[in-house]
C-alpha cells in the first residue's frame, strides 16, 4: 500500500518554496509603505550604528531594514535592546497587521526551512553509520 | 562482415589530463552527467589504471567509441548527440560571440576509429580538437568550466566570509569603537577622570579583541584593536582620527560584504544558467533548475531571517562564522532537499521547457 503520494514531496517543497517567494515579495512591496516618522526617528544612532546604518540603506538590504521595524512594531519588546519603544504608536493599524502577517510568516519558513534541513542531514549523517 | 571499431587507444602526452582528453573527444565538460558517464566508460576500458585522475605521459589508454558497454542510461546520456564529436578541428576560435569556441554548426557523428581495428595497438595521435584557440584562452575556458562545475564548492566558503565579516561588524561591535570616542570627549570635557578614560577604553577594547578572535589582525591590518583605537597625540590631526579612519574603513568593508554576497549569489545563478544551457538531458537540465531556485529562495529566506535575529543580538566571532556557515550550509542542503523531493516524484513538471530558462540562458 502506498502511504504517500509520489508527487507530494515535491509539491510540498513547490508550496514552501512559493510561500517564500510570496513573502519576500511582500516585505519588499511593504518596505516603501514603512511609516517614514519611524525610520527618521529610529534608523540612526544610538539605535543603529553607522556602519549598520549604511549597511541597511539600499539594494538589496533596505528591506530587511523594514523587516527588522516590522518586527518592533509586532512585537515591541523586541526592540528593547535597541532601545527602540513607541514604533507601533507611529504606525498604521493596518501596517500592524501586515507586520504580524509578515514576521510570524518568515520566521515560521525559517523554521520549517530549517528544521528539515536538520532533519535531512541528520538522516544523512546516520545513513552514514 | 565490416565491423565497426568501438575503441580506440591514445598515447598520453606531456599536459594531457583526462578532463581535457574528455572535452576534446567528447565536448563534455567536467561535473556534468554526461562526463561522469564518460569517466565511467573509461575506467571500465582501462582496468589497468588504478585512479584516471592520474594518468602519465606515454601511458596508453583505450578510449570507447560509442558502445561503451554501459547500461542504456549512462549510454544514452555518453552518446548524446547534442554535442557530437569535434575530432576534425571543429572547435572554433573563441571570439566574443562564441567565447568557448563551441561548434557553430553541426557535426555529423564520427563512429570511426582512429586506428584500425586489425591493427589495434597502432597509435594515432587525434586531431586536436581546440588547436586553433590561443592558450590562454584555452586556460580561461577551463577555468570558466571549473568554475561553473564546482560554483557551489567555491561561493560556499565565499558567502561564509562575506557572511561572517558582515556580521562581526554589526552594532555591538562597532558601538565599542564610537564608546572609545565618546569616553575621550567625556574626559576632554572634565566628566570623566584619566583614570576611568584609561580604564572605560581598556574594557572596551577588550570586550571588542574577545569578540573578534582570530580575525581582530586581520580586520584591523595585521595590528590589535588596541594599537590601532587610539588618540592621535601632535601631527596636527584631530585627536580621535585613528578611530574615525577605522571605523570608515570597517563601515566599507561591511559594505564589501554586503555587496560581496550579492555578487556571489548572482555568480551562482550564472553559473547554474551555464550548465542548463551546457547540460544535455532535460532531466537534468530540470535538476539543476530545481536545486538552485530553491537554494537562492532559502538563503534569500535565512539571510533575511539572520537579519530578524541580528536586531539586538551583538556577536562573537565563533558566533559569526557559525551563523554565516549554518546560513550557507541550509541554503545548499535546501536545494539538494527540493532536488530530492523531485526526482523522487518522478519529476511531475518541465520547469526547464514550462519556464523557457534554457532558451534564456542559451
Amino acid at each position: 500500500m502506498q502511504i504517500i503520494h509520489p508527487e507530494l514531496p515535491f509539491y510540498l517543497v513547490m508550496v514552501v518554496f512559493l510561500l517564500i517567494v510570496v513573502f519576500l515579495l511582500l516585505l519588499i512591496l511593504m518596505h516603501p509603505f514603512m511609516p517614514k516618522k519611524i525610520v527618521e526617528k529610529y534608523f540612526k544612532p544610538p539605535h543603529f550604528t553607522k556602519v549598520e546604518c549604511e549597511f541597511f540603506s539600499g539594494f538589496p538590504f533596505a528591506p530587511v531594514r523594514s523587516l527588522m521595524f516590522m518586527r518592533v512594531i509586532a512585537f515591541p519588546d523586541s526592540g528593547k535592546k535597541r532601545n527602540i519603544s513607541g514604533a507601533r504608536e507611529l504606525s498604521a493599524p493596518w501596517y500592524v497587521l501586515v507586520s504580524y502577517f509578515i514576521v510570524a510568516g518568515i520566521i515560521a519558513l525559517n523554521v520549517i526551512v530549517v528544521s528539515a534541513v536538520v532533519i535531512y542531514l541528520a538522516y544523512k549523517v546516520v545513513n552514514l553509520f | 562482415m565490416n565491423q565497426k571499431p568501438t575503441k580506440f587507444e591514445y598515447k598520453i602526452r606531456s599536459g594531457d589530463t583526462l578532463s581535457s582528453l574528455v572535452l576534446q573527444f567528447y565536448m563534455a565538460a567536467p561535473g556534468t552527467i554526461r562526463y561522469r558517464a564518460i569517466i565511467e566508460a573509461i575506467k571500465k576500458n582501462n582496468p589497468h589504471i588504478e585512479d584516471p585522475n592520474f594518468i602519465k605521459a606515454e601511458d596508453i589508454l583505450v578510449f570507447p567509441t560509442i558502445d561503451t558497454g554501459l547500461d542504456e542510461p549512462q549510454q544514452k546520456l555518453f552518446s548524446s548527440t547534442d554535442y557530437p564529436m569535434p575530432f576534425r578541428g571543429e572547435f572554433n576560435r573563441c571570439t566574443p560571440e562564441n567565447p568557448f569556441g563551441r561548434p557553430t554548426h553541426s557535426v555529423p557523428r564520427i563512429t570511426t576509429p582512429f586506428i584500425s581495428a586489425k591493427s589495434p595497438t597502432s597509435i594515432h595521435h587525434p586531431p586536436f580538437s581546440n588547436q586553433n584557440v590561443d592558450s590562454e584562452e584555452r586556460d580561461l575556458f577551463w577555468a570558466l568550466t571549473w568554475l561553473a562545475s564546482h560554483s557551489s564548492e567555491v561561493s560556499m566558503p565565499a558567502n561564509i566570509f562575506a557572511g561572517s565579516v558582515g556580521n562581526l561588524l554589526d552594532k555591538g561591535n562597532l558601538d565599542l569603537i564610537e564608546s572609545v570616542s565618546d569616553s575621550y570627549a567625556a574626559y576632554r570635557g572634565g566628566s570623566m577622570s584619566k583614570g576611568q578614560y584609561d580604564y572605560a577604553r581598556k574594557k572596551a577594547l577588550d570586550t571588542l579583541s574577545n569578540r573578534l578572535g582570530p580575525t581582530e589582525k586581520w580586520l584591523f591590518n595585521g595590528r590589535t584593536s588596541k594599537e590601532s583605537i587610539r588618540i592621535a597625540r601632535g601631527g596636527g590631526v584631530p585627536a580621535t582620527q585613528h578611530i574615525k579612519a577605522n571605523a570608515a574603513r570597517l563601515a566599507k568593508l561591511a559594505k564589501t560584504a554586503k555587496y560581496g554576497g550579492v555578487v556571489l549569489t548572482g555568480v551562482g545563478l550564472a553559473a547554474s544558467c551555464y550548465q542548463v544551457a551546457n547540460t544535455t538531458g532535460k532531466d537534468e537540465k530540470n535538476d539543476i533548475i530545481v536545486e538552485s531556485l530553491a537554494s537562492t529562495a532559502a538563503g534569500g529566506l535565512i539571510g533575511v531571517g539572520v537579519g530578524l535575529f541580528l536586531v539586538s543580538n551583538p556577536i562573537g566571532w565563533g558566533t559569526a562564522i557559525v551563523i554565516a556557515a549554518g546560513s550557507a550550509v541550509t541554503a545548499y542542503t535546501a536545494g539538494k532537499i527540493a532536488k530530492g523531493a523531485y526526482d523522487y516524484s518522478g519529476r511531475p513538471v518541465d520547469l526547464h521547457s514550462g519556464l523557457g530558462i534554457d532558451r534564456v540562458c542559451k
